[in-house]
């Protein structure tokens, strides 16, 4: 069955509902799931990791959490925290400890969209 | 069924390659390098999926080791990265691996595609070795 994922937001939604359509073609239900879970578990880990050493000045830690959340933001479909990390990956960087600080506001806005969207796909199936 | 070896140390990425792969192939996971390394020391897979950026021993560490190893030298090693960069495609073939991967995965048919491609052409290379080690061909 062909997930039917509906947007919980308008157009300025830190998610992009096609990874959610791409995920349940690749597994269905079930991946979508399980992947929100994981995704979800394993966030607040990684951002104290950004966290404390952006604090610390730690720019080889900062991007190697960059560079390993870009990739399950990516498969998910948390495009404005990809943004994030693509800053915090990028040599220009300017301001470590708040680029940081956005990425953790921006993951609590991606994982309520994301729970409110899953939410709401139940409701369409 | 051939058996691939997963090495990458994201939970969502293992989950996900899992779920695409798992119908079709056996599948065995590593997290780390090191695990990879000790992991496949007791046992040879058909093809080997390696994430470059691993904690502690990096994919081309890796794959380094690997590649030491005779029974590991005709086995297909694919890079998978995320924030792929101009250049990089080369880059790891330069190193060795037989393919690059991007993260995340949008088009499974062009996964499907690179792991039937190597498995097929390494069946075919093993098979020529077979026929050349019995002094035939």
């Amino acid at each position: 069955m062909q997930g039917e994922y509906s947007a919980a937001t308008g157009g300025s939604a830190p998610g992009n509902i096609e990874a959610l359509h791409r995920l349940h073609r690749f597994g269905g239900l079930s991946l979508v799931q399980q992947m929100a879970s994981l995704f979800a578990s394993e966030m607040p880990p990684r951002l104290y990791a950004a966290r404390t050493a952006a604090a610390e000045g730690d720019r080889d830690t900062v991007r190697g959490v960059a560079h390993a959340l870009r990739s399950s933001c990516g498969q998910i479909g948390a495009v404005r925290m990809v943004t994030i990390c693509d800053r915090l990956l990028s040599d220009d960087l300017a301001d470590m400890a708040a680029e940081t600080e956005q990425l953790e506001r921006e993951s609590a806005r991606f994982i309520a969209w994301l729970d409110a969207t899953l939410v709401a796909s139940r409701e369409l199936q | 069924m051939s058996t691939i070896a997963i090495v990458e140390d994201n939970a969502d990425n293992r989950l996900l390659l899992r779920a695409l792969l798992s119908d079709r192939f056996d599948i065995v996971e590593y997290e780390t390098g090191i695990d990879a390394v000790d992991g496949l020391a007791r046992w040879t897979p058909d093809l080997v999926l390696l994430d470059i950026s691993l904690p502690g021993m990096d994919g081309v560490e890796v794959l380094r080791v690997l590649r030491g190893r005779d029974d590991m030298r005709g086995v297909p090693i694919l890079a998978l990265t995320a924030h792929a960069m101009a250049g990089d495609r080369e880059k790891y073939l330069g190193y060795g691996f037989d393919d690059y991967l991007t993260k995340p995965i949008i088009d499974d048919a062009l996964l499907f595609e690179a792991i039937d491609r190597h498995l097929t052409g390494a069946h075919a290379a093993g098979s020529a070795r077979s026929v050349n080690a019995n002094g035939a061909g």
